[in-house]
């Protein structure tokens, strides 16, 4: 035991018997029936993380995360252009729709007000 | 690796560590077991059973020792080192050395758990409650002496019983010790001659025998 543990107040005398004591403790050893439960841990609780970790460790690894997210940055990209056309047209359909919607407000607002907003609104 | 895992997990358990040996990666998988314990501990966190195993040989039965000390009951010790072990498995990769061995922390978590039990079983009982209530002057037998030396440390508060349990029977440094305890290495010197105090007190009648006794 360390000297540095010693108590200043006991004699030499009283902390050398005192370790004695305290080594006439009898052994622990741990149960045969503990070590195999500790053995069998990694049996009995899979690590949840443990694939990803597995996947760290493969050689590449991260080149090929990466080579994956460009593969689909440009997978998006190409489609998106794809439609470019498409959304074109929809944004024509669109514009010809909100047309009609105002057509079909004053139409609302004749039948409503039974005249026309614009003059009663006129100062 | 088998025969150095033997000794821990015996025969009955030589099946279950055959499935994981694996004969591409035995020489690896011995090198591992070699190494040193910040090492195993980075490979435990990465999932590899081989480096748990060698951890565990390494410090189940110091665990054991150290929890039945502070609870004395082996059975309850053995519950708190399969949930340290358990934690080991699952945790070991959020373990950040910063400076502490890997052993100081598997001691700090059986510690915690042994708290928590203490704690749960009822309120900590000082030294003054129980002091000299088990002495006697009658020499005894080995066994008897361990068991008054034992009862002795029981009786003890008990962060003196656990600076007593790592520095004298785990050899632990008071530096290591404090990390264990959650406190200054001036602090566990100061609890460890507290508690060797009141050894001395409580088993005064041990030396009024003679210094030969033990």
């Amino acid at each position: 035991m360390s000297d540095q543990s010693r108590d200043p107040k006991l004699t030499d005398a009283e902390e050398q018997w005192l370790d004695r004591m305290l080594d006439t403790a009898a052994p622990i050893e741990p149960s045969a029936a503990l070590r195999r439960v500790v053995a069998e841990i990694p049996l009995r609780h899979p690590r949840p993380h443990g694939a990803a970790e597995r996947g760290f460790a493969l050689p590449g690894y991260v080149m090929g995360l990466g080579l994956i997210a460009a593969l689909a940055a440009l997978s998006v990209g190409a489609w998106v252009g794809s439609q470019a056309g498409v959304l074109a047209d929809v944004a024509v359909v669109d514009d010809a729709d909100a047309g009609q919607v105002d057509a079909a407000w004053e139409e609302l607002a004749v039948l409503a007000f039974a005249d026309e907003l614009d003059e009663e609104l006129a100062p | 690796m088998l025969h150095a895992l033997t000794p821990l997990f015996g025969t009955d358990a030589l099946p279950v560590v055959l499935a994981h040996a694996g004969g591409a990666s035995r020489r690896g998988t011995d090198a591992l077991v070699a190494g040193d314990d910040e090492a195993l501990m980075l490979h435990v966190g990465k999932g590899d059973p081989a480096a748990y195993r060698a951890l565990a040989e390494r410090y189940l039965a110091g665990i054991v020792r150290y929890a039945t000390r502070m609870l004395g009951d082996q059975a309850e010790a053995e519950d708190v080192a399969q949930e340290t072990f358990l934690r080991l498995w699952r945790d070991a990769g959020r373990y950040e050395a910063r400076g502490h061995k890997p052993s100081t922390w598997l001691y700090r978590v059986a510690h915690n758990l042994c708290i928590d039990r203490l704690r749960a079983r009822r309120p900590e009982t000082e030294i003054d409650e129980q002091h000299g209530s088990d002495r006697t002057s009658a020499p005894m037998a080995d066994k008897e002496l361990s068991a008054q030396v034992a009862a002795a440390l029981a009786r003890l508060p008990e962060r003196q019983r656990a600076a007593i349990a790592l520095v004298h029977y785990e050899e632990k440094s008071l530096e290591e010790a404090g990390i264990v305890l959650g406190c200054a290495a001036g602090a566990v010197e100061s609890l460890l001659a507290r508690g060797r105090r009141s050894l001395r007190e409580q088993l005064a009648a041990f030396y009024r025998d003679g210094a030969s006794n033990p």
